[in-house]
């Protein structure tokens, strides 16, 4: 540890911070940050009118309201049934609870792709449900209803895992409190429940919406990719760099990452507030 | 409003939490529930506040002669302060004391106004006018306490619930909520039941005190009779440092080694043997016989770094035995570690 | 920052019978009802199908989807990608963690936001990035080209990408883990005689392999399905730059779904087996008592044991 080092770092008698924070940063900056960065020099280098050009065009920007769209309502979804499932795992026993709290992560650990044509298979015209939805005209496989299918399945594990902790932190004693106050118990979960797991409801919701506004494989199988009515803005990438327009891609792909960043960003003020707020003491 | 307990047991899986327990709190009392943890205390707080149910079958919970079995934590009209106070984290103090008035059924629900004055009044009941705007984690153990209080009185409950109310608060924040308790409820009035494991905070602060153990009563009287005639073997060792020693029964006398004690009558079921209690101060020490039956012992050891001397005596049988006197009888009888000491119980019981 | 699904262990929630604060058993039942069923329509469902359409086709179908040589370097390849990501990526975790959780520094906290990064980064874009740096159009393409080494559209470029989107799993595990077990164990390591590394390796290193464990479970898990990231770098040549999910997308694309499904219905067994193995973490770490401090007397007598390193 030379000289300068243990002028910013807090003196230890551990040994091995140099080497430690040398090898983290050097192979977080090749592995992450230098590719980030190259494509967000390539995107400064593009200039404005056509970085704009590109971001602007019908097309890019109908995929930009279906991919937010779809997202914001899969969140929605996972936020509603998210606070069901998490509520009903951590309050209530019934068979087959643990087995129901593994698969919550099914979502997580099947390969993206595999869930689209799994998803597809079961939604499609001859699928096991699609077959009583389509002569319904209810069209769910090629189409955006599909699209908020497979961005609610991959997005569930992110609400209730974010949940669960919440709600078991939560103290039986306070909703006691309220009923000793005379509330009733939607009283309860309205004024008092709700608002004590709301940071992690938000959270949720954030973590459900950006996984979902960047998901790719999971989606391209179920959602036709027909340009302008079910084409999301990653497959959109994709297409760009299969037609070696690199630079529609890269100006494409800069946006996107901006917005993640501001949603996460988002994400960590919220908490920061909410910690802040609500302090645990 | 009285508060009347008829027979109630409760059973958590073979775990018997009470075991038929009758008891009945006069209207406008502060009654304590004394007992060590898991003796049910907390369990039959709980049961009359409607937070827990009694086992199906067993007795009844009246007020002022009402059953309200059948009427549930939010009908019953207690105010219950929890031990961990279960403060709203997300609300101000003062919305954490409007809360039950602003969830009151519409019917009878106060204007907005009446209820900021309520919320007023109860801050300034409990000396925190300044901290409406406060969240629970900006406070104080000791002001939290009285948040809860606060809160649970905003309802205007009919009785008081306090489950360890000071349990959580360091000792000296303990001593001053105490005083404070006490002063309140000569205030207000409402009948009130708390929960507590630490005898000085029952003794001191309620009318009644109700000894529990394993599920049941052991006795029920005001503070001076628990302390100065236990009912109970275990209300003697609950209630205080105690010397324990094994009796015998002789010719109708209670017998500590070989000296008739006198003044002691043998109890019910002793037929050889009786145990004796002494709390520490109910014992003379003397360096001479005086004519009167005593016992012979030993000094081991002066403790003398306290507001009075603590001296451990050994008895020829062995037995230990630990008195508390005066620091000027010690230095009048030049007690040190080996003097021969004669042993006076000016107080004992016996238990068979 | 939470950019992760935080399933850590966390206490075992035990059930309480407080009649105050429950709902009535209709409502319960109808809320359990509602879980299951959306389970079952978003979940089971789709995972039952990969099975039933696998073995449509009988187990012999289902044998030949998967012996087709094209299927087996898919196997092969994905095998390799995750056997040099997961290691790198444990290293990692391991230095990171050491330097954050127990040192105090400026900027840690940003390092932290950093190392999460990849979390918010679409598949695609993590994949785009490379394809800007190394492809022929990137910065090092001309000199690579000159170089004659292909990155892009080639294994090296599936395996950066997949280092990419798992760069965090294991990081993100042991960090907390580390910072909340503090330096006072590995300070007393340290004051009775124990080298750095011996500290390291006896102290610290048993006091996270469950959390370490858990981060490769997850590591290796997404490894072995990323799909968007990989499809970019990949150029899809068929037996030698297609994992198996993107051997999959070749066979479902040319409707040949018999044998996509099978190769799917190896992922899927892949992806149970590995929730099984993160239950089973879970469930013992909870148990271990190596979670608990070490007791500093048994460290002192374990290093007299053996010679120093």
């Amino acid at each position: 540890m030379g000289a300068a080092t243990s002028r910013i770092v807090k003196p230890s008698v551990l040994p091995g911070f140099g080497p430690a924070l040398g090898y983290t940063v050097f192979y977080l900056s090749a592995v992450v940050l230098l590719p980030l960065a190259a494509m967000f020099v390539k995107a400064a280098g593009l200039g404005w009118s056509s970085f704009w050009e590109t971001i602007a065009s019908p097309r890019v920007v109908a995929a930009y309201q279906l991919t937010f769209g779809a997202s914001a309502i899969a969140a929605i979804l996972n936020v509603t049934f998210g606070f069901v499932l998490a509520w009903t795992l951590v309050r209530y026993s019934f068979p087959g609870k643990k087995l129901v709290d593994a698969a919550i992560d099914l979502p997580f650990a099947l390969p993206t792709a595999v869930s689209g044509i799994a998803l597809t298979a079961v939604y499609a015209r001859n699928g096991w449900v699609g077959q009583f939805l389509e002569p319904a005209g209810f069209h769910v496989a090629y189409a955006p209803p599909g699209i908020v299918l497979a961005l609610t399945f991959i997005g569930l594990p992110f609400v209730v895992r974010t949940l669960q902790p919440a709600l078991e932190d939560l103290d039986f004693e306070v909703e006691e409190a309220a009923a000793s106050l005379g509330a009733t118990r939607r009283q309860t979960l309205v004024r008092v429940i709700v608002p004590a797991v709301l940071p992690a409801l938000l959270t949720g919701f954030a973590l459900s919406f950006a996984r979902a506004i960047g998901e790719y494989g999971s989606v391209v199988f179920i959602s036709g990719n027909i340009p302008m009515k079910t084409e999301i803005v990653p497959l959109l990438i994709v297409t760009k760099l299969e037609n070696y327009d690199y630079a529609g891609a890269t100006a494409l792909g800069a946006s996107a990452l901006v917005i993640s960043f501001a949603i996460l960003f988002l994400i960590n003020v919220t908490q920061w507030l909410a910690a802040r707020r609500h302090r645990r003491t | 409003m009285s508060i009347e307990v008829t027979g109630i047991s409760k059973s958590f899986g073979s775990f018997r939490a009470l075991d038929n327990v009758t008891l009945t709190v006069p209207s406008g009392e502060l009654v304590a529930l004394l007992g060590p943890s898991g003796s049910g205390k907390t369990t039959l707080l709980r049961i009359i506040a409607g937070l827990d149910r009694a086992d199906p079958g067993s007795g009844a919970i009246l007020f002022h002669d009402e059953n309200v079995a059948k009427r549930d934590v939010r009908t019953r009209h207690v105010g219950f302060v929890f031990q961990h106070y279960a403060l709203f984290r997300h609300m101000t103090v003062f919305q954490n004391v409007a809360f039950g008035l602003e969830v009151a059924p519409r019917k009878t629900r106060k204007s907005v106004a009446d209820i900021r004055d309520r919320v007023r009044e109860l801050l300034s009941l409990v000396q925190l006018e300044g901290y409406a705007d406060r969240y629970p984690n900006q406070l104080s153990g000791g002001q939290r306490q009285r948040i809860a209080l606060a809160r649970a009185l905003a309802v205007e409950p009919k009785v008081l619930l306090l489950d360890e109310p000071f349990g959580a608060l360091d000792a000296k924040v303990r001593k001053e909520l105490r005083a404070w308790l006490r002063r309140l409820h000569d205030e207000i009035h409402v009948t009130s039941v708390f929960v507590t494991h630490d005898q000085d905070e029952a003794l001191e602060v309620s009318d009644q005190v109700v000894v529990m153990n394993e599920g049941r009563i052991e006795q029920v009287g005001t503070p001076e009779s628990i302390f100065h005639h236990p009912a109970t073997e275990f209300v003697m060792r609950f209630l205080g440092d105690v010397n324990q020693f094994h009796g015998r029964v002789e010719s109708g006398r209670v017998h500590l080694g070989d000296v008739a004690l006198p003044g002691l009558s043998v109890p019910e079921g002793a037929v050889d043997t009786a145990r004796i209690f002494v709390r520490p101060h109910d014992i003379e020490l003397d360096t001479r016989r005086n004519g009167q039956p005593v016992v012979e012992a030993t000094v081991r050891r002066v403790y003398s770094a306290g507001p009075v001397s603590r001296v451990e005596l050994v008895m020829p049988t062995g037995q230990e035995m630990a008195v508390t006197v005066p620091h000027e009888r010690v230095e009048a009888l030049h007690l040190d570690t080996g003097s021969a000491v004669f042993v006076k119980l000016r107080r004992a019981r016996v238990f068979a | 920052m939470a950019a992760t699904v935080q399933s850590r262990p966390r206490k075992v929630s035990i059930r309480v019978d407080r009649p105050a604060a429950r709902e009535r058993r209709a409502v319960r039942r109808l809320l359990i009802g509602v879980s299951l069923a959306f389970l079952a329509t978003f979940l089971f469902l789709p995972l039952a199908a990969i099975f039933a359409e696998a073995l449509r086709g009988g187990t012999k179908a289902w044998i030949v989807g998967l012996a087709d040589p094209a299927a087996w370097s898919a196997v092969k390849l994905t095998l390799l990608v995750a056997s040099i990501a997961v290691p790198l990526n444990l290293v990692f975790g391991l230095a990171a963690s050491w330097a954050i959780g127990k040192f105090d520094f400026i900027g840690r906290n940003l390092l932290l936001t950093l190392i999460d990064l990849p979390f918010a980064v679409s598949p695609v874009i993590s994949g785009l990035v490379y394809v800007l740096l190394y492809g022929a159009h990137g910065w090092f393409g001309p000199w690579l080209q000159s170089e004659n080494i292909q990155i892009i559209f080639a294994v090296p470029g599936i395996v950066l990408a997949t280092i990419f989107v798992t760069f965090p799993f294991v990081a993100r595990e042991v960090i907390p883990l580390m910072q909340e077990q503090g330096t006072e164990e590995e300070e007393a390591a340290i004051t009775l005689g124990a080298s750095g590394w011996q500290t390291f390796r006896r102290v610290t290193l048993p006091n996270v392999k469950w959390a370490l464990l858990y981060g490769v479970i997850l590591c290796n898990a997404r490894a072995i399905g990323e799909f968007g990231a990989v499809s970019v770098v990949s150029g899809h040549i068929r037996g030698r730059t297609n994992t198996m999910p993107l051997h999959i997308e070749i066979l479902y694309n040319e409707y040949n779904f018999a044998a996509a499904f099978a190769v799917s219905s190896v992922l899927a067994l892949l992806a149970l087996v590995t929730l099984a193995a993160k239950a089973a973490v879970e469930r013992y770490s909870l148990r271990a008592p190596e979670s608990a401090p070490a007791d500093p007397i048994l460290i002192a007598s374990n290093l007299s044991e053996e010679p120093a390193l």
